[in-house]
């Protein structure tokens, strides 16, 4: 459905002979499944069920998005899988680890044809649900680990592998400051690493937590510092914008009843300066203009009346340039003023 | 402003509908139900009478019903497929469409759809246990489609509260709790607590922000920061503002035109973005796009083409008459005063 470009030309007698052989296959491989199984629930027997398998591992390597495909192999490996967990009987957890090598093996096969096929990466967690244990448990999920990594090298915005990464990090019992490292890592290689932020944001409180309430205050000063670092590089890359606006949101609530609460107004000072000096070099900066009017009006409502007031119509000043400099945005900045 | 191809979309809609043999077709069998009702809205949209254009609309209804699975009370998304939720709502929405709604067994589905919540106030989309904030609307939409939605087969507020925990940083909703703002998401999650009437888990101002930060400078929508502009964005982020009393933050005129350049003028049809193949999902979200921008005219005072628009409902994406018709009630919040005022 997305992304394929429209034909300029009619196909040609070979291409459209061609497709005619390709649907005519499929449609065998598919009927054939859809016979298996049939026959399957009529009469169980463990050959209809080996064939059915290997029927439907050729459809979803094709088409991983028949989600029915992967269900048929789920009915197949929830018995070998629920088999008595931890039984002393060497065969019963070979062949527990040989499905679940399997199955991974298989999901593996369909990201090639699609590494955002929701089907798969469900399937990859399901039978590590049920069977990661057989195949070394925590270590397992430290493998899944690199299989992420790998994934988000390839495209580091997948949200399917972040999804599921942050599920794997709970299996592997990886710490908050582990994965807090992970997301520095990727954002020091892409300002504009959007996902890396976003999970940033989910683990800030956590890192915070552990950290104690006495190093909050470094904590938010180190975030300013390396958001600072992105927006002062790339400007117009907006992930560290929002992660700004987040970031400052966030700080009053953290700061809040730890001893440094009284610094967050020094705080909020200390960023409109900042702002200030990026607008003099980049005087259209749409994001800086918008995050620069946000701080305004966090700062008027802490201030003394005349101050507050003076603060407010710096704040409507700046919704002038924006409508200027991002005129498509209008009615959003408009709304600004009320 | 580049015309509107209204016949032409017709007819590439009504095309695909027969094209049985192509291998586009055989590879999204397993979404056919969904396939079937984002036909079934473009032409709806366009003011036709779908059931005369599906030929009476009772073979359709009886394929529908095919896809039921009597043994767990859900339809698959083609014959022989498993039930799941996502084909569920399509197949009631389809049913709705061809006004055949009582051909569900209201509380068969009803029983399917409640076992598959979770404690947390999640859905799963079937036995298998995938856990996503689409299964949330498809659930909560299914039901009031089925009129059981406050009947307490379901427990809304604990639906409403999962779809909270996928709130992020941004204003925006992921597809469960700690997965990043994606505006499609964002739909169902808005759509989702529009239906629980409780937007007041939404931050509008914020996510509305980001809705709009979506338009890029073709004019056209992307789902998340830094992505491509593509057309089903316009029915996704504009239903969402739609809601949020926020439409007038888009520049209409602009994406408008994004949209109108999406099409196909030869073979009709809307594709993703300008110069890509059309499909029969990009074709219904450029139309209800459209509408909800109020570019193709709903009020009869349309232009030459003879067509009479119809408007259609951002929280259950339906036509609007039909919603109201089958008595569907959704929150939505009130308009924030356009711009107009703050001029002065």
């Amino acid at each position: 459905m997305h992304g394929r470009k429209k034909l300029d030309k009619p196909r040609s007698e070979e291409e459209l002979a061609a497709i005619r052989a390709k649907v005519l296959n499929y449609s065998k491989v598919v009927a054939a499944t859809n016979q298996l199984r049939r026959e399957l629930l009529a009469h169980p027997s463990a050959q209809t069920q080996k064939t059915l398998l290997d029927v439907v591992d050729k459809v979803v390597r094709v088409n991983p998005d028949y989600y029915s495909m992967w269900n048929y192999r789920k009915e197949a490996a929830l018995p070998i899988l629920e088999a008595a967990e931890g039984q002393a009987k060497v065969g019963v957890q070979e062949r527990r680890a040989q499905v679940v090598e399997q199955e991974l093996a298989l999901a593996a096969a369909a990201f090639k044809r699609n590494p955002k096929c929701y089907s798969a990466w469900h399937h990859r967690r399901w039978v590590l649900e049920r069977g990661a244990d057989a195949i070394g448990g925590e270590a397992a999920y430290r493998r899944e680990l690199e299989l992420c990594r790998q994934f988000l090298l390839l495209d580091s915005r997948n949200f399917h592998c972040w999804a599921y990464r942050g599920w794997v990090v709970e299996q592997a019992g990886l710490s908050a400051e582990e994965d807090f490292a992970f997301t520095t890592e990727k954002i020091l290689e892409n300002f504009s690493n959007y996902s890396a932020f976003h999970y940033r944001s989910k683990l800030l409180p956590a890192v915070a937590e552990a950290r104690g309430a006495g190093g909050v205050l470094t904590l938010v000063e180190q975030e300013l510092e390396m958001v600072h670092q992105a927006f002062f590089t790339e400007p117009d890359d907006q992930s560290a914008w929002w992660y700004h606006r987040f970031l400052v949101g966030w700080a009053a609530e953290a700061l809040h009843g730890t001893e440094h609460h009284d610094k967050y107004p020094e705080l909020l000072q200390k960023e409109v300066d900042c702002i200030r000096e990026l607008l003099f070099v980049e005087e259209r900066c749409k994001w800086a203009l918008v995050t620069l009017h946000h701080l305004l009006c966090a700062l008027a409502r802490t201030a003394q009346d005349t101050e507050g007031v003076e603060l407010m119509a710096e704040a409507r000043s700046l919704v002038t340039t924006l409508v200027d400099v991002d005129p498509m945005h209008k009615s959003y900045y408009d709304s600004l003023l009320q | 402003m580049p015309p509107f191809l209204g016949e032409l979309h017709r007819q590439y809609i009504l095309k695909v509908s027969k094209d049985k043999d192509s291998f586009e077709y055989l590879m999204t069998e397993h979404l056919r139900m969904s396939g079937v009702y984002w036909g079934l809205m473009g032409l709806a949209l366009m003011g036709r009478d779908v059931k005369e254009e599906m030929g009476g609309g009772g073979a359709l209804a009886d394929w529908v019903m095919r896809c039921y699975c009597p043994a767990e009370g859900g339809f698959g998304g083609g014959e022989g497929h498993d039930p799941h939720i996502l084909y569920t709502l399509s197949a009631l929405q389809v049913l709705a469409l061809l006004g055949e709604l009582r051909r569900a067994d209201a509380a068969a589905v009803t029983r399917y759809v409640a076992a598959l919540q979770r404690p947390d106030g999640a859905f799963a989309g079937d036995r298998w246990g995938e856990v996503d904030t689409r299964f949330s609307y498809c659930a909560l939409a299914s039901l009031a489609l089925l009129g059981t939605l406050r009947g307490g087969a379901v427990d809304v507020g604990a639906a409403a509260a999962f779809v909270a925990r996928c709130r992020n940083f941004d204003g925006g909703f992921g597809c469960a709790p700690g997965a990043e703002s994606h505006a499609g998401q964002v739909f169902t999650c808005v759509g989702a607590l529009a239906i629980a009437r409780a937007l007041h888990l939404v931050d509008a101002p914020l996510l509305g922000w980001w809705l709009c930060a979506r338009q890029c400078d073709s004019g056209g929508l992307n789902g998340r920061p830094e992505k491509q502009a593509d057309v089903c964005y316009s029915w996704w982020i504009l239903s969402a503002l739609a809601i949020l009393g926020r439409r007038a933050w888009i520049d209409g005129a602009a994406l408008a035109r994004f949209i109108l350049r999406c099409q196909d003028g030869d073979g009709g049809g809307v594709a993703e973005r300008p110069g890509n193949m059309a499909d029969i999902f990009h074709t219904f979200f450029g139309i209800a796009g459209l509408v909800l921008l109020g570019h193709l005219k709903t009020d009869g005072s349309g232009g030459a083409d003879g067509i009479v628009y119809c408007d259609v409902d951002p929280v259950y994406a339906l036509p609007s008459a039909l919603v109201r018709e089958l008595g569907l009630e959704s929150q939505v919040l009130e308009p924030v005063p356009a711009a107009a005022a703050a001029a002065a």
